[in-house]
């Protein structure tokens, strides 16, 4: 498929490899890799994605590519490691996979005299350049930054750190000794605070913000650290492969002699508190013949030395202390950080045993009198009392009367080694504490404008057992995550919106949940934690129970018993939880939380170590002389809580990065093994998931990562400029700018404030601006003339403006002029015609009464008398008529009178008849009377016809009446249709909804087992994951071997197939079973139960799931589709608008198969052959006025063949007809059923046959579809039968 | 022969319905009417002419030197020639719809008194208030108090009687 281009697969070690698509399944896409031919594989589709077309190519920013996946990113990264280019950008975050082995050149002086004042995207991506970022913004923005280095444990936070400090000392400081204190100050903090792991050796045991202070002329003026969460239970005991603080074994390897001999140390073996990780030594070959035999340890003697280009235990004492010097720290100082160190290790080497005497207490080992010596010489404590508060306690009580009695409580074995494990992390806690103390007294400042901070702080962890400090550490890092997200995804997404850019919207995982879990009031765990410490017998066991209890429905929390990894399965409901966080689930163990959320020594060692008579003793714990008497007073046991304390430190130092601007540095780990070259991909993919890479890329794809206020742009470069157009006000200035480059205008957006640019592309625009002046001065010309141009263009369009006003308002005047020139007659002929028909009448009746008067002058008796009867019926004809004409007299009116005129007219003829009878004038009258009655007759007949004419007026408005109905009726039905629309929609958008849900859900299992399976690849064996057996797929025949088939191929021996289909007319009981799997079915299963199956419905079925799997193509292609271009359509909008909603429809329905109800198969066989035909526009008729500039309208042609499309035609205004035939296009054709395409319930799409046909044939359908038939392309439908036949 | 005396019929009684409609504004009997009535005729008879349309008839009908009068024998001809030559025919019921759309840009269906008032005595060949208050008396639904001027439309064609 996609014409075999390659694609990136999920592949277990490697993360991706390389494969291309040979099928379409349900949910999933079959895979053969490139360099494993014929070993295909299942992938899901949504973990597919395409490759760059050069998948050797590698950019300096990820964002660069084509397509911007996790595969290409991954990709780019693995390219550049092999290249030893350890940096890449995506957009302004930088990854850096740690190298371990030196690149030359990578961090020299020279190197760092480049990247000063140079943008982003100018120089190869460095940690240098984005400290330079960092200065520039602090500096231009007047607003303090920080740089947030995160990483899981191994990957160079720490290095990393280290270079950014470097840098901004090197470049921005006031060449005093304060710089290169900030610089010093880390290999002492690291001999104090750092340790060798598993995965790391030299792992940071506690994070630190590092904050350099900046006066208003932006120089270096002093700095500032912070330090959270020193793991203090390491200083007692460490794994098997791991080793305590470094400074142990610094002093023990590379102390001078008198030293050694002075505070008692010998080799790490002969310290408890050292014997039980490892004790070989860092040391090169050179540094090892250095050390004497009797400080090795068996262990090292055996094994040799611990190799590491960074780690020297010799020689880096000697760097620390030179390091102390340059911080300002005198001899006495050393020796005094020195001797607290050896105090601890000697500490640690007293032991108890039990007394034996009846009051159950323990005493100290014969064996231990030199260690207690030792240690009470070295912290200046009194021998005596240092035994008598390690074996036992005081507690005051009111009891018996009388105030203020001291009890001695004697202490258990157990319990004396408790209280010594605690005073010694109470001493290296509180020497650590001064350390840092004291680096920040190197390098004060009265006041600064602004300062970077650097957070270096340990990454999410898990081990194989996790305990508290794991806890906090991951909460730490579950607070950062959110920050990132909150930083870099939604802030920017709000950015854009304000800005009106128009980008769509990002989704991305809230993790807001898992913090609540953690630290709300009461119910968080860190409360209950604290909740438990204060009750009179706290257990760890109870304290998981009240966990578990308080939160059994959580979604991040569960039991360990339902872990993927057999270690945890074993740890019981009371003695451990599981916490899902965002990089994956992990297992804590709840023994010793409590413990280790304590804070506070018990009464009796804190008062000893606070009267020592050594005075910096004294003030390592002088804080606890002001909390004796409160305890005293309170008369309770005192708690300190380590979390709460954490937490409050936690939200401190949130608020100062909220208050900040923000880079990000993402340090990645390329192997477990920590060595040079090695690049395991799905450990480095797991990591950029975790860390929210996979997001970025999603928001970058359609995002403008750098901008620039205009009035920035417009001071940087106006310089360069002349003053003409200097004057121009910033935002023309910068559009000129840009016109006159010639820049792609889909490489950035003009906001309101803002301009804004694709990645990368700011330093092509910056690299332009800098150029030569020859090149300057060609710009100033097309400046110039875009100028010219912009402003004719204005004027233009205001001019066109106008015109398009006129027009309107010509077009509305005109609708006016006929609607009034309509009213009018109407009025007219409403008011006057009644007048005209009036006087009509009335002028015939004077007509017949000027013939009577004729008759009436013929008479001899009565004459005077009659003639004097007509003058008055006369004149009243004449008032009748004048009253007509001059006033505006009703229908009504205007007939009632006429009706008494010809009543009196009647009466008349009576009376003269009447007196006449006998005179021989008779035969006139009686020509008058006929001609009274044709008058009478007339105007009975324009009586009828008025009415008649009003009959039919009532006619049509009884029609029109009815069609309204019929109207009215149709919007009913149209409105019913509606509502039932809507309810089906938010009835899918429910279950879009449940189905996001869902796959959240997915992700986070999916995120839990890749966690899983790196401890287990580590450390500890993986249950293995019950895949459910494939359901066995009865075949008809023997499975054939799949061939290597392209898709084309494919399609076509499908159609061939599939034309078998109305030739068969036996039955296959098998066919009710296979039809309903064969979403499950492989291509080559459906091509052979094609071959053998004599079954209409399964071929009915094959020709559904083949359609389904064309959909399925085309919705993977659409979604990785390359960027920036604009695909063409291939099918109206219409229907595709409608398809979205089927298609929802048909993915639930997949859900829930449901048995279609039997039809008779004769129905089915007619309706699978119906020949239908369609005929919609391109642009929908409502959708024209949006843009009544373009008149360019498309048509779309289609003919189904039953259910499925046979021909397609598309036919555009200005360009050739393009047809397409089933089998020959089908990659190209709509690949919907009939029924899903809505086209039936269109109203005026369906058209007749020869509509079509004409159609077809004028653009050259005939020919076209011949020739697909000789060269076997076409797949036989009822157009190519029609057409063979016409043929013969 | 019987073309030309069906042709002489048809001049007949269109001539006959010109001569009933000048009548009634004949007020004097003498064969003239005042030149401001002209319109008021043409329209009678069924005619759609706009005001630029009638006022080009006028120029021709009137006098070299204007009385203020139209003299029958002058306005026979002419008006003869306007009828059967079937000038300012009406517009088809759809363009009028139209028309009404023009103005309804909500395409709402109907429109209010006021709304229709304000352009019809504004623009085009503005009404006059009289005129305004006529049209709005005949097409203002009294119970909605909007005009639905669709079914306005359809009466003013139901009355077409020619």
């Amino acid at each position: 498929m996609d014409d075999g281009k390659p694609v990136w697969a999920p592949h277990p070690t490697d993360g991706f490899q390389l494969g291309r698509i040979i099928d379409i399944s349900a949910d999933s896409l079959t895979i053969e890799p490139l360099n494993q031919r014929g070993k295909n594989f299942q992938a899901p589709v949504d973990q597919v994605f395409p490759a760059e077309d050069d998948v050797n190519k590698h950019v300096e920013d990820n964002c660069s590519l084509m397509y911007l996946n996790e595969a290409t990113l991954l990709n780019n990264v693995r390219v550049r490691y092999s290249k030893d280019k350890i940096y890449t950008f995506v957009a302004n975050i930088l990854i850096a996979v740690n190298p371990y082995c030196e690149i030359p050149k990578l961090y020299s002086p020279e190197t760092i005299k480049q990247y000063q004042g140079r943008s982003l995207g100018t120089l190869p991506p460095h940690v240098y350049a984005i400290a330079d970022k960092a200065y520039r913004d602090m500096k231009v923005l007047k607003m303090s930054q920080s740089i947030i280095v995160s990483g899981e444990s191994g990957a160079g936070k720490t290095e990393n750190t280290k270079f950014v400090l470097r840098y901004l000392t090197t470049s921005y400081g006031t060449g005093q000794d304060i710089d290169e204190r900030i610089v010093e100050a880390n290999p002492l903090l690291e001999a104090f605070g750092n340790a060798k792991t598993v995965r790391n050796n030299n792992s940071s045991r506690f994070g630190k913000f590092v904050e350099i202070h900046f006066n208003e002329k932006n120089a270096v003026v002093g700095g500032f650290v912070s330090h959270y969460l020193l793991e203090k239970s390491r200083i007692c005991t460490q794994g098997q492969e791991e080793r305590n603080y470094h400074i142990f074994y610094r002093l023990c390897a590379g102390a001078p002699e008198d030293i050694r001999e002075k505070f008692h140390l010998s080799s790490p073996d002969c310290f408890r508190y050292l014997c039980r990780g490892c004790t070989r030594y860092f040391s090169t070959k050179d540094s090892d013949k250095l050390i004497p035999q009797n400080r090795k340890s068996p262990e090292l003697l055996k094994a040799g030395p611990l190799k590491d280009p960074l780690l020297d235990d010799h020689a880096d004492f000697n760097r620390m202390s030179v390091a102390m010097k340059k911080i300002g720290l005198d001899d006495t100082e050393k020796l005094n950080l020195f001797r607290v160190v050896a105090g601890v290790l000697h500490l640690g080497n007293i032991d108890f045993e039990e007394a034996g005497s009846t009051s159950g207490g323990c005493v100290l080992k014969k064996t231990c009198g030199q260690s207690l010596q030792f240690c009470a010489e070295l912290l200046g404590l009194d021998e005596e009392d240092l035994r008598v508060s390690l074996t036992s306690r005081v507690m005051l009580t009111t009891a018996g009367g009388t105030k203020g009695t001291v009890i001695k409580v004697p202490l258990k074995v157990e319990q004396a080694s408790s209280a010594r494990d605690a005073l010694a992390k109470a001493i290296y806690s509180r020497l650590f504490d001064h350390v840092v103390t004291r680096i920040n007294q190197c390098f004060p400042f009265d006041s600064s404008a602004h300062f970077i901070g650097v957070l270096d702080i340990a990454g999410f962890e898990y081990f194989e057992h996790n305990s508290f400090e794991q806890f906090c550490i991951n909460y730490c890092n579950e607070k950062l995550q959110q920050f990132f997200n909150e930083r870099i995804l939604k802030e920017e997404q709000e950015l854009y919106q304000k800005e009106g850019l128009g980008v769509n919207e990002v989704h991305y995982v809230d993790n807001q949940d898992c913090i609540d879990l953690v630290e709300s009031k009461v119910v968080g765990i860190l409360d209950i934690l604290d909740e438990e410490n204060r009750l009179p017998q706290p257990s760890d066991q109870h304290f998981t129970e009240t966990v578990h209890s308080k939160h059994k429905d959580h979604f991040r929390l569960t039991v360990p018993r339902k872990s993927k990894l057999q270690v945890h399965r074993n740890v019981r409901d009371d003695e451990g939880f599981i916490i899902r966080h965002f990089a994956g689930a992990v297992c804590y163990e709840t023994t010793q939380f409590v413990e280790k959320n304590n804070d506070a020594l018990h009464m009796s060692l804190a008062c000893l170590v606070s009267e020592s008579k050594d005075k910096f003793i004294g003030e390592l714990f002088e804080n606890s002389n002001h909390s004796k008497d409160t305890k005293q007073k309170a008369g309770k046991l005192s708690f300190i809580s380590v979390g709460n304390k954490f937490k409050t430190q936690l939200n401190i130092l949130l608020e100062k990065l909220h208050s900040t601007g923000s880079s990000f540095v993402r340090c990645v780990k390329p192997n477990l093994k920590m060595v040079g070259h090695h690049f395991e991909g799905a450990q480095i993919l797991s990591q950029l998931q975790c860390s929210g890479m996979v997001s970025v890329l999603d928001l970058m794809q359609g995002g403008f990562p750098s901008r620039a206020p205009f009035h920035e742009l417009y001071n940087m470069y106006k310089q360069y400029m002349p003053a003409k157009l200097t004057r121009l006000d910033p935002r023309l200035f910068c559009k000129a700018l840009f016109k006159a480059l010639g820049l792609n205008e889909n490489d950035y957006k003009f906001g309101l404030t803002k301009v804004f640019f694709r990645p990368g592309k700011f330093a092509e625009f910056d690299q332009i601006m800098k150029s030569d002046p020859d090149h300057l001065a060609e710009l100033v010309k097309r400046v110039n003339k875009w100028l010219i141009c912009s402003r004719w263009k204005k004027v233009q369009w205001c001019a066109l403006s106008v015109i398009k006003l006129k027009n309107k308002m010509l077009y509305r005047a005109q609708a006016c002029v006929q609607m009034q020139k309509t009213v009018r007659m109407w009025l007219c002929r409403r008011k006057h015609k009644p007048r005209i028909d009036g006087l009509v009448k009335a002028q015939n009746l004077k007509k017949r009464m000027e013939k009577l008067n004729e008759v009436v002058s013929g008479l001899k008796e009565g004459k005077q008398e009659m003639s004097k009867h007509m003058q008055d019926l006369d004149s009243s004809i004449d008032a009748h008529i004048r009253k007509i004409k001059s006033i505006v007299m009703s229908r009504m009116d205007i007939d009632h009178e006429h009706q008494a005129l010809v009543t009196r007219s009647q009466e008349l003829l009576s009376a003269m008849q009447k007196k006449k009878q006998e005179e021989e004038e008779m035969e006139r009258l009686k020509r008058i009377q006929e001609e009274m009655e044709k008058e009478r007759k007339r105007r009975e007949e324009e009586e009828q016809k008025r009415k008649r004419e009003e009959e039919e007026r009532r006619q049509k408005a009884e029609m029109e009446l009815k069609r309204k109905q019929e109207e009215e009726e149709r919007k009913k039905r149209e409105e019913e249709e509606r509502k039932l629309q809507e309810e089906m929609e938010l009835q899918l958008e429910a279950e879009r909804e449940q189905e996001t849900s869902r796959q959240a859900v997915l992700e986070q299992e999916r995120r839990d087992r890749e966690l899983a399976l790196r401890i287990a690849q580590s450390e500890a064996e993986l249950i293995p994951e019950e895949t459910p057996p494939d359901a066995g797929l009865r075949s008809v025949a023997p499975p054939q071997k799949l061939k290597s088939l392209t898709m084309e191929e494919m399609a076509k021996e499908m159609s061939d197939l599939l034309a078998r289909g109305p030739q068969v007319s036996a039955n296959n009981a098998q066919a009710d079973v296979k039809k309903y799997e064969l979403s499950k079915w492989k291509y080559a299963e459906l091509r052979d139960a094609i071959n053998t199956s004599c079954d209409i419905e399964l071929l009915a079925a094959c020709r559904e799931e083949f359609h389904r799997r064309l959909k399925v193509y085309h919705a993977w292609k659409s979604k990785n589709k390359k960027r920036n271009v604009q695909e063409e359509q291939r099918a109206p909008k219409a229907i595709t608008d409608y398809v979205g909603i089927i298609g929802s429809q048909a993915f639930i329905a997949q859900q829930n198969p449901v048995v279609p109800a039997a039809v008779p198969r004769q129905h089915e066989i007619v309706m699978n052959r119906q020949q239908r035909f369609f005929r919609i526009p391109f642009i929908r008729p409502g959708d024209q006025y949006k843009d009544p500039q373009s008149k360019k309208k498309g048509w779309w042609y289609a003919h189904f063949d039953g259910p499925w499309i046979a021909r397609q035609m598309e036919l555009h205004p200005d360009k050739h007809p393009i047809l397409l035939v089933a089998g020959k296009d089908d990659m190209e054709m709509c690949e919907l059923s009939l029924e899903e395409t809505g086209l039936t319930r269109k109203r005026g799409a369906e058209i007749l046959p020869r509509q079509f046909e004409e159609i077809w044939e004028r653009c050259g359908g005939i020919q076209y579809l011949r020739n697909a038939i000789e060269s076997r392309q076409a797949r036989p439908t009822y157009a190519t039968a029609m057409l063979q036949s016409m043929l013969k | 022969m019987a073309d030309k005396y069906n042709a002489e019929n048809i001049i007949i009684e269109t001539q006959k319905r010109i001569g009933n409609a000048f009548d009634v504004f004949d007020h004097e009997s003498n064969k003239t009417v005042d030149v401001r009535e002209i319109g008021t005729i043409i329209r009678s008879l069924g005619c759609f002419p706009s005001e630029a349309e009638l006022h080009d008839i006028i120029s021709e009908l009137e006098e070299e030197e204007p009385t203020g009068f139209v003299r029958y024998e002058k306005f026979l001809p002419t008006m003869t020639k306007i009828l059967l030559e079937r000038k300012f025919r009406p517009i088809t019921e759809d363009l009028l719809i139209q028309a009404f759309e023009v103005l309804d840009q909500q395409k709402k269906g109907h429109l209010e008194p006021a709304e229709l008032a304000k352009y019809l005595t504004q623009e085009g060949e503005p009404f006059t208030q009289e005129e305004m208050d006529e049209m709005l008396s005949a097409a203002v639904d009294p119970d909605k108090n909007v005009i639905f001027y669709k079914d306005f439309v359809s009466m003013m064609t139901y009355d077409d009687t020619r």
